[in-house]
């Protein structure tokens, strides 16, 4: 057969024909194969974002933990001693109320929202509930929130207190982070804040 | 300060709800006080006989056990308390199943509803209560007992019924099921208004085995600023013994001058038939209360009773005065 310009036109067209289907049906492939891979990426993106979130829980827990140790510790080169016999005070009381304790109040950031005339559902919505609380025995102050590490630790600069009289807040005593170790705080701020 | 007094304190412990505690775990939690004094009584008799008396002791000491497994909480009140006999002391155990609404229902022993004044000393704006320098047989409110009560309460409103053992256990002899056995019933009731005004009205009635009993009680408190305002009013009838009726009442101030102290005068009085013979009284009391620090207060007293009786050679009097120092946790 010579090749004319007929011949080149007619198989030109063919091989259009032919090829444009079969790209048409490897498209397909690709997309669905496109698919699965974003189905597997948010997968995975809704797996590390739990662990994050657990990460994220542990941290908190292990800053109270390295703190109240880092203060015990201090304390006891001072001549104190604030160790029991179920080790350091605070990771007994993490231990006991790890699963129930919320240590939002551990978060400058939660302390933002605190101030005089704030209700005390409001206060319990930032900080959570207080580890401890008494009904003052001052006339003009009806209940104190004491957010606390370990009850009554004085070693630890980690501890605030808010004070309500008919519900609202009075005064308020913010944690002393700036006493917290800089690494804590680096770590605090990269979190975001809690509702 | 009671109940913080007892405005509180009447529908707070009426409804068994406490927010004061050290929190063990989640079902767990404690809480109490220490409560220590100096009391010195001169005292005159009907008789005309002179009598000194001082006392420097640990009145009371008390632990809370406080339990919440939700919707069922639960107390256990274990005390010491400077009184013959009875040291320690079971003061309340009870359990509480709590439903929607602001409904309870709790079951066991439990403090009565009735009355003003707060039963332990971290409720009251003195040391004594306003009936205890008198002593005859005046009618007052009944202490703790043991039954069974539905509770229903809001932001404005307090509803309690309860039926019991005894109506008028005002001592550990006679709220254990006591010389007058039977059945008590008693009921309450109470108003807040925003404007600070709050009313409260109850009664108690005792079906006894030595004899019938029925106390009423009302009572109504103000706050506005600094001060706190009450008034109370007693009408009782027993033939328990004794046949006596009448009235006893109180007429209450208190003023926070700063955060950490306050003043209080308090006026209480009674009059009654007993057993044919009249005899009334009044009894005036100022108080100071100083905080420390929240947990830490310390309350200074002086009062003066006088009570006449028909019959008797004179008047009985009573100079009373009392340094009390009050821990709580």
């Amino acid at each position: 057969m010579r090749i004319s310009l007929l011949n080149v036109s007619v198989l030109s067209a063919f091989a259009v024909i032919t090829i444009l289907p079969m790209q048409s049906t490897f498209g397909d492939v690709s997309s669905s194969a496109e698919a699965e891979r974003m189905a597997r990426l948010e997968q995975r993106l809704l797996e590390l974002e739990q662990r994050l979130a657990d990460t994220e829980q542990e941290t908190k827990e292990v800053k109270v933990l390295a703190s109240s140790s880092a203060a015990a510790a201090s304390a006891a080169s001072a001549g104190g001693n604030n160790s029991s016999i179920l080790g350091n005070a605070a990771t007994f009381d993490i231990l006991a109320g790890s699963a129930w304790r919320n240590l939002r109040w551990t978060q400058e950031e939660q302390w933002e929202g605190i101030q005089r005339g704030v209700t005390e559902e409001r206060v319990i919505e930032l900080l959570g509930y207080p580890p401890r609380s008494i009904d003052s025995l001052k006339p003009r102050i009806d209940k104190v929130y004491w957010y606390e590490t370990s009850l009554r630790d004085r070693s630890s600069e980690v501890r605030g207190k808010v004070s309500f009289k008919k519900g609202k807040v009075v005064s308020y005593e913010k944690p002393n982070f700036s006493a917290v170790p800089a690494v804590q705080q680096s770590s605090a701020a990269k979190q975001r804040r809690l509702p | 300060m009671k109940t913080k007094i007892a405005i509180a304190s009447a529908f707070i412990a009426a409804s068994s709800f406490s927010t004061a505690e050290i929190v063990i775990n989640d079902f767990l939690s404690f809480e109490g006080f220490v409560d220590m004094s100096y009391a010195t009584a001169d005292t005159e008799d009907f008789a005309g006989a002179s009598s000194n008396a001082n006392s420097f002791q640990i009145d009371q000491v008390e632990i809370s056990w406080l339990f919440d497994f939700d919707p069922i909480t639960a107390q256990i009140d274990l005390q010491y308390e400077d009184l013959p006999g009875f040291n320690t002391a079971v003061e309340q155990a009870f359990a509480t199943y709590h439903m929607d609404g602001g409904s309870a229902i709790t079951a066991g022993r439990y403090a009565s509803m009735l009355g003003f004044e707060a039963f332990e000393p971290t409720g009251l704006y003195q040391y004594s209560t306003a009936y205890s320098f008198f002593r005859n047989n005046v009618i007052g409110t009944p202490g703790y007992a043991q039954g069974v009560k539905y509770t229903s309460e809001s932001d404005t409103t307090f509803f309690g019924i309860s039926l019991q053992d005894s109506g008028f256990g005002s001592n550990y002899v006679d709220s254990f099921g006591g010389p007058n056995g039977g059945w008590g019933l008693e009921a309450a009731a109470a108003y807040y208004m925003d404007n600070g005004v709050s009313f409260f009205v109850g009664g108690a009635y005792e079906d006894g085995d030595l004899g019938d009993a029925y106390v009423l009680n009302t009572y109504v408190t103000f706050e506005t600023g600094a001060w706190i305002f009450a008034a109370e009013l007693n009408y009782g009838d027993s033939d328990v013994g004794p046949s006596t009726d009448g009235f006893a009442g109180l007429l209450m101030a208190n003023f926070a001058y700063s955060d950490a102290a306050s003043i209080t005068a308090r006026v209480s009085f009674y009059d009654q038939d007993n057993a044919g013979t009249d005899e009334s009284g009044f009894a005036l009391t100022l108080a100071h209360g100083y905080a420390f620090t929240d947990n830490l207060f310390l309350v200074t007293e002086v009062s003066y009773g006088e009570e006449d009786q028909d019959g008797a050679a004179q008047d009985s009097d009573v100079l009373f005065g009392a340094v009390e120092l009050l821990f709580t946790f």
